[in-house]
């Protein structure tokens, strides 16, 4: 668009020149992102203070199980399950950032490889998480201990459903119509929340299953 | 096409008509209803938000005049107690989740993309999700009043009495199932203006230039991030706990569950929410005073950093609502003292509020009027809660009238005068044209006098003794004349509520036409026609300072080189607004009310049964695939390897606005 600029005295600032979209902290979306992480945050800090303030209605935590034989004085949650879960969650960054890396370079076969292993990570990790919900022991309608912890594994579990989808669309959209601006930078986009889903899963780790055991 | 005429310039003469065409046709909806239920215009959204709120508050309102009607007299027989008991709690929860909060996140989703002088918020279709979304909830609570299943456990729903045990049919469910429908809009609204603030202002609006108004919105939309979650997790455990196959036990004391977990959560949710209400209310003050005092507001810098300490100290005062339970006596003084320090940044807003007046020169219109009002009303709200927040007269009174005429002081008085203010200052903007200042008078004085009679001898009746949600009372109390009057007083608020609407209907078609800046205002929203056109803005403006229209506003800058044939916007820096990208934002589109259909559906069947949740989860997904692959619709641009585009140094020409662009205003 050009502007007659003589029939004003008015400087006018030409924009046209600027590029059309970014990859980083300057585009809007990455904040929206931000900011929803921020909610989320605030809604696993709140389940997970509640966790402790019902720890402080029991002498032992977790209650001790009683309606079987025989009966499980100190019954932690089982750690094999969620440790793989963790191992490969971590394991999982790695991909991630290839890719989001590789976005900054347009290097779409990296891009492609990185998106593509994170999925299959993902797919893996949901797939275990419905094993792991018996390692927790009780069930969530046992008692409040087995409500809260279920509650907490559970939300991870939706978010890592909702961040695969994400990523799983993102991933069809580079193979099927190759890698552009936007999507390079959603893939960024996608990697800030791949990696609070990951940071989310270390703190529920110790609070879910290490700290029955040590606190 | 005709070419609007401002007095600011006219950035419309500077463009050519092809392009001008073009920019319009880029920007509108399309015809007829299709065009209305796919718009993405943030004007169009604002607008539904703001009317669809004002008839929850008519509602809410009649059900006010109804319990007033009921306790007119001893001992009446109006409506029943089970009956009463479902009015007073939608009466609440319709005020505060279905009127107050979203009415002010409306104003804000109209007036900050104009305020801080761009075309639309940063994610048109999210923000059209919010609006159906939060229809679905106000639908939801108000179809289940009318099918007697209207909640009847209080707006705060406590525990054990809003629990399985005492509380059985669907009723709570509903209240719970409406509040996360509808803080999922407000979450959304606050996510679209905080972006939109912080990534789309007008050039050379650094930070110490944005309008008090939009610092107030900012402050608000953070308190809404970081308070809302913790209403969602108690509106999530308590259905979760009532459920049949769910049946947990997070407050069930027989499983180790806890009651009081309850009021902790909602109540970490529900003191900021009280902020989240008033600070959009003092940003209204701080302009209508800056507007009709003709003069810079005095301390910019304090007031913005009375919001800013409002807004952290908002979250350390919860458990003044919970002096009567069992919290530790230290953790009880604690929050007393918090209760208290709060009343300095208050006090700092209304004090730099008062100097403005004395140093300006007040021009008494409609706006103004209510802000008085207001500032009379809320020192007394104020005075009453710091009665409330020590323990002893607190306990005094707890559950009484006394709290319930301090709240009202403080949402009424605090809130919806400012509010009746904002809508007739921005009425203008919005239809193009004026208010009637006498019926606004009318309206002043019947609201006015109509809220002291009803709500003062409240405070009255608390002292006496009279507990709050009680359905009838004994003459023997001797409660009678102080409720006759109260109970008067609602049908004097209640007229000039109904001149109120008169006036804007009335005033909508043949009010005198307001031109751009009726009010010779000094925010960027004054410089665009009334109506603003759908763009907003043909070229964009920038600023040199805090009042741009006060400060030559016609040698300012303006920008252009934004695509016409696209919906595009200018991405700026942070701290300094410098520009930094061009931005292509969504276009519109169906699948914001399919989504919104389908949450409400999910909310819905929620109440009967979990089943849902896998069945929406797909829905959700097809909805979220297709709106990921048609994007807008516009062909991607593709670059061989992404540069990192550095923001131009502020010396380089066509960037920069000068060494001269720091008049730093004087307050």
């Amino acid at each position: 668009m050009t502007t007659p600029a003589a029939e004003t005295s008015r400087t006018i600032i030409d924009i046209s020149k600027l590029p059309s979209s970014s990859m980083d902290t300057r585009s809007p979306i990455w904040w929206g992102n931000a900011l929803l992480l921020c909610i989320e945050t605030s809604m696993f800090m709140i389940v997970t203070v509640s966790y402790f303030y019902f720890r402080r209605n029991f002498a032992q935590w977790p209650p001790p199980k009683i309606d079987q034989l025989p009966v499980l004085y100190h019954p932690v949650p089982k750690l094999v399950l969620a440790t793989i879960d963790l191992a490969l969650l971590l394991g999982s960054v790695i991909p991630m950032v290839i890719a989001d890396r590789a976005c900054l370079k347009m290097d779409e076969a990296k891009v492609r490889f990185g998106a593509g292993l994170a999925l299959l990570i993902g797919i893996a990790v949901i797939t275990i998480r419905f094993f792991e919900f018996n390692s927790l022991i009780f069930r969530w309608n046992d008692n409040v201990y087995g409500s809260i912890t279920w509650t907490l594994l559970g939300l991870h579990l939706m978010h890592m459903m909702i961040l695969c989808s994400e990523d799983g669309l993102m991933f069809v959209w580079i193979m099927v119509k190759g890698l552009d601006d936007k999507h390079a930078r959603d893939i960024r986009v996608t990697a800030v929340y791949w990696y609070w889903v990951v940071a989310i899963w270390v703190l529920l780790y110790v609070v879910v299953f290490l700290s029955p055991r040590f606190l | 096409m005709t070419v609007p005429q401002t007095t600011f310039g006219s950035p419309e003469a500077l463009m050519r008509d092809a392009d001008l065409a073009q920019l319009h046709e880029t920007w509108s909806r399309p015809r007829g209803l299709w065009g209305w239920l796919v718009t993405t215009n943030h004007k169009d959204i604002a607008e539904r938000y703001i009317v669809t709120a004002f008839i929850f508050f008519i509602l809410a309102g009649i059900l006010a005049v109804i319990m007033r009607i009921q306790l007119a007299v001893p001992e009446n027989h109006f409506v029943g107690p089970d009956l009463y008991n479902q009015i007073f709690t939608v009466h609440g929860t319709t005020m505060m989740f279905l009127f107050a909060v979203p009415i002010m996140e409306a104003f804000a989703l109209y007036l900050v993309p104009l305020m801080v002088g761009t075309r639309n918020v940063a994610f048109p279709r999210l923000n059209a999700f919010g609006y159906f979304t939060y229809l679905a909830g106000g639908l939801q609570l108000w179809g289940a009043l009318l099918a007697n299943t209207g909640p009847d456990t209080g707006w705060f729903a406590y525990v054990p009495l809003s629990g399985p045990a005492f509380a059985p049919g669907k009723r709570v469910d509903v209240w719970a199932d409406m509040v996360t429908t509808t803080e999922i809009s407000a979450l959304v609204g606050a996510v679209e203006i905080i972006v939109t603030v912080f990534k789309q202002r007008a050039v050379g609006m650094s930070l110490n230039r944005i309008p008090v108004y939009v610092w107030a919105m900012v402050v608000t939309s953070f308190m809404i991030i970081f308070a809302m979650p913790a209403v969602m997790t108690a509106s999530g455990f308590l259905p979760m706990d009532r459920m049949p196959h769910v049946n947990t036990h997070f407050f069930n004391p027989a499983e180790g569950g806890d009651a009081l977990l309850y009021q902790h959560v909602f109540w970490f949710f529900g003191h900021p929410e009280v902020y989240i209400i008033f600070i959009p209310a003092t940003g209204f003050v701080s302009t209508i005073i800056t507007t009709f005092s003709r003069r810079p507001i005095f301390g910019y810098i304090p007031i913005i950093l009375s919001l800013i300490a409002t807004g952290f100290i908002g979250f350390g005062l919860w458990v003044h609502h919970m002096f009567a339970t069992p919290v530790p006596n230290l953790g009880q003084s604690f929050f007393t003292a918090a209760s208290m320090m709060i009343a300095i940044p208050a006090g700092v807003q209304i004090f730099c509020w008062i100097a403005t007046l004395w140093g300006g020169k007040p021009v008494l219109k409609m706006p103004l009027v209510w802000v008085l009002g207001f500032i009379a009303l809320f020192v007394l709200g104020g005075l009453t809660g710091i009665m409330l927040a020590s323990i002893p007269i607190d306990l005094q009174v707890h559950d009484t009238y006394f709290v319930v005429a301090h709240f009202h002081y403080v949402l009424i008085g605090g809130a919806v005068f400012p509010l009746f203010g904002a809508v007739y200052y921005w009425f203008p903007k919005m239809t193009g044209r004026m208010m009637s200042e006498k019926l606004g008078l009318w309206h002043f004085w019947l609201f006015f006098i109509g809220f002291n009679m009803t709500f003062f001898p409240m405070h009255l009746l608390g002292l006496h003794g009279m507990t709050r949600r009680i359905y009838t009372y004994l003459p023997e109390t001797g409660w009678g004349m102080l409720n006759h009057i109260a109970s008067s007083g609602a049908l004097f608020m209640g007229l000039g509520v109904l001149v109120f609407l008169y006036n804007a209907l009335v005033s909508m078609r043949r009010g005198e036409v307001a031109g751009e800046n009726p009010w010779g205002a000094a925010t960027l929203e004054w410089t665009t026609t009334s109506p603003p056109p759908k763009y907003n803005y043909a070229l964009l403006p920038t600023v040199r300072g805090r009042y741009p229209l006060w400060e030559n506003f016609a040698q300012t800058p303006l920008v252009s080189g934004l695509s016409t044939d696209k919906r595009e916007v200018l991405s700026t820096s942070i701290l300094d607004a410098q520009p930094e990208h061009r931005y292509e934002i969504g276009t519109d589109s169906i699948l914001p009310l399919l989504m919104g259909i389908v949450t409400g559906i999910f909310f819905v069947v929620l109440v009967f049964t979990p089943w849902i949740v896998p069945i929406c989860a797909g829905g959700w997904f097809v909805v979220m695939a297709i709106w990921f692959w048609i994007g807008t619709g516009q062909p991607q641009e593709k670059h061989k390897a992404h540069e990192y585009h550095e923001p131009r140094s502020p010396g380089e020409p066509g960037l920069s606005l000068g060494s001269d662009a720091n008049p730093s205003p004087q307050t």
